[in-house]
């Protein structure tokens, strides 16, 4: 019998295993409710840059001051883990700061997972009421196909702030030894970089200056510049990071396949052939390898929603130019987001029992004081006012790893990101870390797009055909452009084809989905 | 009609047969009970796991769960079918595991037999450990290091053939170069890893035999052509035949960070397709009909191959 004993006693540990193991997917902390006046929220894990958000000074403050007591649960890696976490027997009661597409939105709304919440927004959220109305936009680009809005906004009114506008950045020093002025439209600016990799700027007698020069997968922000100056810009930046755009009789279209994008990639092309963009451009710099070239003063020109992408060390060489025109004076528009920049900041789920509650919460940051808040931080504490102007305090300013990191070590919404907050205009933001606000060689408010149009919400039926053709076309556009530019296929020679494997794609299909949406969203 | 003793007789033979078996294992117990614990091993972590491809047949929502979701058939299979890249990817995986197929079982085989022709011991190990060493190599450092030799501004090679007046080549952003630089790269690390099993089995061939071929008058070539090549035959087989499973499966990882714009057209596998497609949208269900489709392809081209063997040689899986 002895034998059987171990046996068992084997099979026995060997079961226990698998129930531990099993127990590890569908642990739940959300089941730990306290007392009525505790929420739980679940929020990405940024405990490696700043203190753990029970412990972060901000949400210590606000505790006192809502007399609501989160109980958060930060998750490291949210994008491969989110759906995992939906398999939950409970979850928490909302998402804060945690990204969900659109199309997710829908799905999981639809399924019941997360609570509709237009009804309860006018009454139990003020603020964020207020900039709805203010700014019908705003609602239009939450509100499902079905009517509801799942999410609540990271939301702007400045287009330059919150990493909302590209810009193009020249090298300063070069401008000015060149004597040369930053170019306003697209021949100026084949002119300027002709000077930049011709006549030995950065004076070390080699011919190592770079056009536009950035890591290989960023060929994208001076493309969006240039549709921009060739008239693609319509319908602003998300609508051409989607691949639309409004033609002039209000008809939406297909970016790839307009004639104005054949313009562009000949422009480009051009410029590739003559070496004002780097021969690098689409493979083998990486982005370290950039910012240490960048050390070395050899890039001409890149493109960014900010300067500080290149560099701590070398970004103060470089001045924005916001607006590049076409040729034969065609004008172009800022390359601006709509002021709807994340759609799923605060997502409440079905396992709140108080949704009023959590709209409360949430809804002080959408007003002017509590923007503020989440911003600067309390008066005194972590800012002061110098000259009328809020600025960080000394411990922030002087923080070892720069002051933007410094005022994250005290308040939430410092990066822009999927927050829940209406964020502040970027020249104050500047001004807090103590930096001058960057000046433009140009007007960027002078020129808007007609109208910016947000990534629209898809039924479940459309987001399941769309993101076969989008997915595809997408890939054989990006080989297509690297084929365009580079000059191995011709453009007039080949763009029929190009056209008609883009149709064989769905480009058809894709367009009329795209379009009733469009018409759905005006009608909104 | 039966003869009733024989029956008896039968069946006390069975009865005594099982005891028999029993004893058997009663005696090996201790073996038994340790060949329990990779069987439990391989039901949780292989056999339990696939429960969850019948999602490739339904709609998975985690809302629903595995189980809740609802069913549709063959709805996956039919939209990765229908997808425009499907040639292309299917294509470009086959090209890609060919090439690698043809080039990676052979060469360590020559590398091991090389090693077993050299006398000097000290030597010889050294070169063996020297040949292991890229195998520990992570695989995004090799990518790094793939980038730092060939890229085409100031890569290391590109500079000497800048150097001797040549023109920069673009190794990195060329759909053409990319399946040699996948598979080169992958033989200069794993070809001295590779050696190995070959090396286990050449060091069970007894000595005398190449002693007696030294007496008769044979050469090193001789040697080789009609003793060592012969003992590893059964090493060779087999692990071709292993090669031959993996057809479908393009390493993720190498060919993902090796990949961009210019050399996609060459360069998006299975594998990466299905993380663009799958993954990145979240569509699990999807993924997971693409991977078993994948594997259904693997799992045939192994049989064929096997049954291949079968026929021609006696050395075979199963």
């Amino acid at each position: 019998m002895k034998k059987w004993k171990v046996a068992l006693t084997g099979l026995a540990l060997s079961s226990v295993t698998l129930v531990i193991l099993s127990g590890c997917g569908s642990k739940s902390t959300g089941a730990t409710k306290v007392d009525s006046n505790t929420i739980t929220l679940m929020a990405p894990d940024h405990s490696d840059v700043h203190p753990k958000n029970e412990d972060l000074w901000m949400w210590k403050q606000y505790k006192k001051m809502s007399g609501v007591n989160v109980k958060w649960e930060t998750v490291k890696d949210w994008d491969q883990k989110k759906q995992l976490i939906l398999s939950r027997k409970t979850l928490p009661d909302a998402f804060y700061q945690t990204g969900w597409s659109n199309d997710e939105l829908v799905k999981y709304g639809t399924q019941g997972i997360f609570q509709p919440l237009e009804k309860l927004i006018p009454k139990y959220a003020p603020n964020l009421n207020k900039l709805m109305k203010e700014d019908p936009s705003i609602k239009k680009a939450l509100t499902t196909p079905d009517g509801h809005i799942y999410g609540l906004p990271y939301t702007g009114s400045d287009p330059m702030g919150g990493g909302r506008a590209f810009k193009l950045y020249f090298n300063k020093k070069w401008l000015d030894k060149l004597n040369l002025k930053a170019p306003t439209n697209t021949e100026e600016l084949e002119q300027v970089l002709t000077a930049f990799v011709t006549k030995d700027p950065n004076g070390n007698g080699k011919a190592d200056e770079q056009g536009y020069y950035m890591d290989s997968d960023q060929f994208g922000p001076l493309e969006l510049m240039v549709k921009s100056a060739f008239g693609l810009n319509s319908a602003g930046r998300t609508a051409m990071e989607n691949n639309y755009y409004v033609d002039d009789n209000n008809k939406l279209q297909y970016v790839f396949s307009s004639d104005k994008m054949k313009e562009v990639w000949e422009y480009e092309a051009e410029l590739y052939k003559k070496g004002l963009i780097a021969k690098t451009a689409f493979a083998g710099v990486d982005y370290d390898k950039w910012v240490a070239d960048a050390g070395k003063d050899v890039v001409g020109l890149f493109s960014w929603v900010g300067r500080d992408f290149i560099g701590a060390e070398a970004m103060a060489n470089y001045v924005p130019t916001t607006i590049l025109n076409g040729p034969n004076g065609q004008k172009g528009s800022l390359v601006t987001q709509s002021p709807v920049m994340g759609t799923s900041a605060f997502v409440i789920t079905k396992d709140a029992k108080d949704p009023k509650k959590l709209l409360k919460w949430v809804d002080y940051f959408y007003s002017e004081k509590g923007s503020e808040f989440g911003f600067y931080g309390k008066e005194g504490v972590t800012y002061e006012v110098k000259d009328g102007k809020k600025v960080y305090v000394d411990k922030i300013l002087n923080y070892p790893k720069g002051a933007q990191l410094g005022a994250y070590q005290y308040v939430d919404n410092v990066y822009a990101g999927f927050f829940p907050y209406l964020e502040q205009p970027e020249a104050n933001k500047e001004i807090a870390y103590g930096r001058e606000p960057e000046v433009y060689t140009d007007a960027p408010l002078d020129n808007l797009p007609k109208q910016i149009l947000p990534t629209f919400m898809s039924t479940p039926d459309e987001s399941s055909q769309l993101s076969t053709i989008t997915t595809d076309m997408n890939k054989y556009v990006e080989q297509a452009r690297v084929k365009f530019v580079t000059g191995k296929w011709n453009i007039d020679d080949n763009w029929d084809q190009y056209i008609s494997q883009l149709k064989k794609i769905g480009l058809d299909q894709w367009v009329k989905i795209r379009r009733q949406q469009y018409v759905r969203y005006q009608k909104n | 009609m039966p003869n009733t003793t024989e029956v008896k007789v039968e069946q006390s033979d069975k009865r005594k047969e099982r005891a028999k078996r029993w004893h058997y294992v009663k005696r090996h117990k201790s073996l038994y009970l340790m060949i329990l614990i990779p069987i439990i091993f391989v039901i949780i972590w292989n056999y339990w796991p696939m429960y969850g491809v019948i999602i490739a047949f339904k709609d998975y929502s985690p809302a629903y769960g595995i189980w809740g979701s609802p069913w549709v058939g063959f709805k996956h299979f039919t939209r990765f079918f229908q997808s425009y890249f499907f040639g292309n990817v299917i294509w470009n995986t086959l090209r890609i595991s060919i090439y690698s197929l043809i080039v990676s079982v052979p060469l360590p085989i020559i590398l091991a037999l090389m090693f077993n022709e050299i006398r000097v011991k000290w030597l010889k190990s050294t070169i063996q450990t020297i040949t292991y060493i890229p195998n520990f190599i992570s695989v995004v450092i090799i990518v790094g290091m793939i980038n730092f030799f060939f890229g085409s501004q100031n890569g290391v090679i590109n500079n000497l053939v800048e150097m001797f007046g040549g023109k920069s080549i673009d190794f990195l952003g060329s759909s053409g170069i990319f399946p040699h630089m996948y598979v080169w790269s992958g033989i200069w690390q794993g070809v001295g890893w590779g050696t190995l099993i070959y090396t286990a089995a050449m060091s069970g061939i007894p000595q005398d035999q190449y002693e007696a071929a030294y007496l008769e008058g044979a050469s090193r070539f001789q040697c080789i052509k009609n003793i060592t090549i012969p003992a590893i035959m059964p090493t060779i087989v087999i692990s071709a035949i292993l090669a031959t499973g993996g057809i479908m499966a393009v390493g993720f990882d190498k060919t993902f960070l090796m990949q961009n714009a210019s050399n996609l057209s060459t360069s998006e596998v299975l594998s990466t397709y299905t993380y663009k497609m799958g993954l990145v949208n979240g569509e699990y269900s999807f993924s997971a009909a693409v991977g078993l489709f994948s594997n259904l392809i693997n799992f045939i081209f192994l049989w064929v191959v096997n049954k291949f063997a079968q026929h021609v040689g006696d050395t075979s899986l199963w």
